[in-house]
């Protein structure tokens, strides 16, 4: 057995005969929060979500994105999880290594090598764990995904925006960049770019042009302050810059 | 070669840095301000059992000759939300804002805070923001820390604006530098007031937030330059918008456009 690479603390390692990592200690043990989770009801929600992927592996590579978009709001609105719990990274590596395995196999299968049939593990594959970066675990993706949208006031559906974009759309243009904190922002572009009932941006927009939108949304950050936006004005500023994208103008 | 002497409208600011630079954040009894380079570690009970969280900031000794807003924000870590807990026109007063419980209870089991103060000027809207900084409290080895973010790891990027903005803008800038002439005026020049001569600063972190200050300075002389060409009006928070997007310029590699900057400039030079 070959240790390749250590987390943050070396309670988990990757184990390259296995293809995925181990832990070296009972997290719920260590960090004293056994009663605060349903062990049985993740285990439950975990299976469900393990069947629903299986349905749409092995189909194209969009049909993932509804999974996600469902097991996001499943996970959220299932699991209940106190702040003391979800806030922490740990709770979500050892979920994704003793509830998520297969589910993460299937949705982030390890790549291989003409030299070596046996399995590679790399850096994307302990990223889906949660050992890489906070944001690169599919687990706490997609918990943070329904919960970022979690809006009660939001009729008809307080998980409205959870349901819209793509999982590479919100690791990279939300969760990932620093102005994905500006709520009222964050879901006025989900809504003009991915909402054909709401946008009134001609919804969905390409790929290239939501990629476009939002570098110019992530330079504008730098210098003008998205967080006071309410949504009106968040609307109408992702408008502009889809606008500007489309016409090649400023404006 | 052309030379840029001090833009006329960032006068006000210089006292507006110095006391930005003074903003403190205490925990209970225990405070850190921008000067302290060791992190404070508090018992994580202490905070669980709610202890008042404030930012402290003294704006008595700014000059405004223009209208300023701040703006605190709070967002916990490793959660995309914040609430907005403070947004007013400065005065010259001491300002003890204090985190409301409610977010302090809520976020209490958190791993950590942060709590950002956003200088502003109303130039249409969104405000265009002028200084920013962040102080996180943090959780780690069983403790609590608090920490200014550019004194932290740097794991920690920084966040919008770093605070030496202000003094920055009050430069003098040769447009004309090279990329390498650039790299050596912002090592030499920029880092060690930047950074006050802290030796725990890294050094790449370092120049990476003086090349944005750069970049600023950029800005806030084609905010001249726009001003001149279209007026004061309600347009110009608009007119800046588009004037960086002409520049196209990708904040994180400021220095990879720096030949489309200096066109772009020298032509709005010439308008102007």
């Amino acid at each position: 057995m070959e240790v390749i690479s250590f987390a943050k603390g070396k309670e988990w390692y990757m184990d390259a005969s296995l293809g995925h990592p181990r832990e070296t200690s009972e997290y719920c043990t260590k960090v004293q929060i056994g009663d605060e989770v349903d062990t049985d009801l993740i285990r439950d929600v975990a299976d469900h979500l393990l069947d629903s992927i299986k349905e749409v592996d092995g189909k194209n590579k969009g049909a993932f994105n509804g999974f996600e978009a469902e097991a996001a709001i499943i996970l959220h609105r299932e699991l209940n999880l106190p702040p003391k719990v979800y806030s922490d990274r740990r709770f979500w590596i050892w979920l994704s290594i003793n509830y998520f395995r297969e589910i993460i196999e299937i949705r982030h299968p390890a790549k291989t090598t003409e030299e070596s049939s046996n399995k590679v593990v790399n850096l994307s594959l302990e990223g889906n764990y949660g050992l890489a970066g906070a944001w690169e675990g599919l687990a706490f993706r997609l918990w943070s995904r329904a919960a970022y949208a979690f809006d009660p006031s939001f009729d008809p559906d307080p998980y409205y925006h959870a349901k819209l974009g793509t999982g590479d759309m919100w690791r990279s243009h939300i969760f990932r960049v620093d102005h994905g904190s500006c709520v009222q922002l964050s879901r006025a572009f989900l809504r003009e770019a991915y909402d054909e009932k709401l946008s009134k941006s001609s919804a969905p927009l390409n790929k290239d042009i939501v990629r476009a939108v939002a570098k110019r949304l992530r330079r504008h950050h730098a210098r003008l302050s998205f967080e006071i936006f309410n949504q009106a004005e968040a609307e109408r500023f992702v408008r502009s810059e889809i606008e500007s994208v489309r016409s090649g103008t400023l404006n | 070669m052309w030379k840029l002497s001090v833009p006329r409208r960032v006068a006000p600011f210089e006292r507006l840095d110095s006391a930005f630079a003074n903003a403190t954040l205490r925990l209970g009894e225990q405070k850190i301000t921008a000067e302290d380079s060791d992190a404070l570690h508090l018992n994580p009970t202490e905070q669980q059992s709610g202890l008042p969280l404030t930012i402290n900031f003294d704006a008595t000794t700014i000059d405004f000759q223009e209208e300023v807003y701040l703006i605190v924000t709070v967002i916990p870590q490793f959660l995309k939300r914040q609430d907005v807990i403070f947004r007013e026109v400065l005065r010259n007063q001491v300002y003890d804002i204090e985190v409301p419980r409610s977010l302090i209870n809520l976020y209490g089991g958190l791993t950590g805070l942060e709590v950002t103060l956003t200088f502003c000027q109303e130039l249409g809207t969104p405000h265009l923001a002028i200084g920013r900084r962040t102080f996180r409290v943090l959780a780690e080895n069983g403790g609590y820390s608090m920490c200014p973010t550019w004194m932290s790891d740097s794991k920690w990027k920084s966040v919008g604006l770093p605070a030496g903005t202000a003094w920055a803008l009050a430069q003098p800038v040769d447009f004309s530098l090279t990329t390498e002439e650039l790299s050596i005026w912002v090592h030499e020049d920029l880092q060690q007031r930047l950074y006050h001569g802290d030796p725990t600063v890294r050094a790449t972190l370092a120049k990476s937030m003086a090349v944005d200050i750069y970049f600023e300075l950029l800005m806030t002389y084609a905010l001249e330059a726009v001003e001149e060409e279209v007026g004061t009006d309600n347009s110009l928070g608009g007119a800046v918008r588009n004037l960086a997007a002409k520049l196209d310029i990708n904040l994180r590699k400021p220095l990879e456009n720096m030949s489309q900057t200096r066109a772009a400039l020298q032509a709005l030079v010439e308008i102007a």
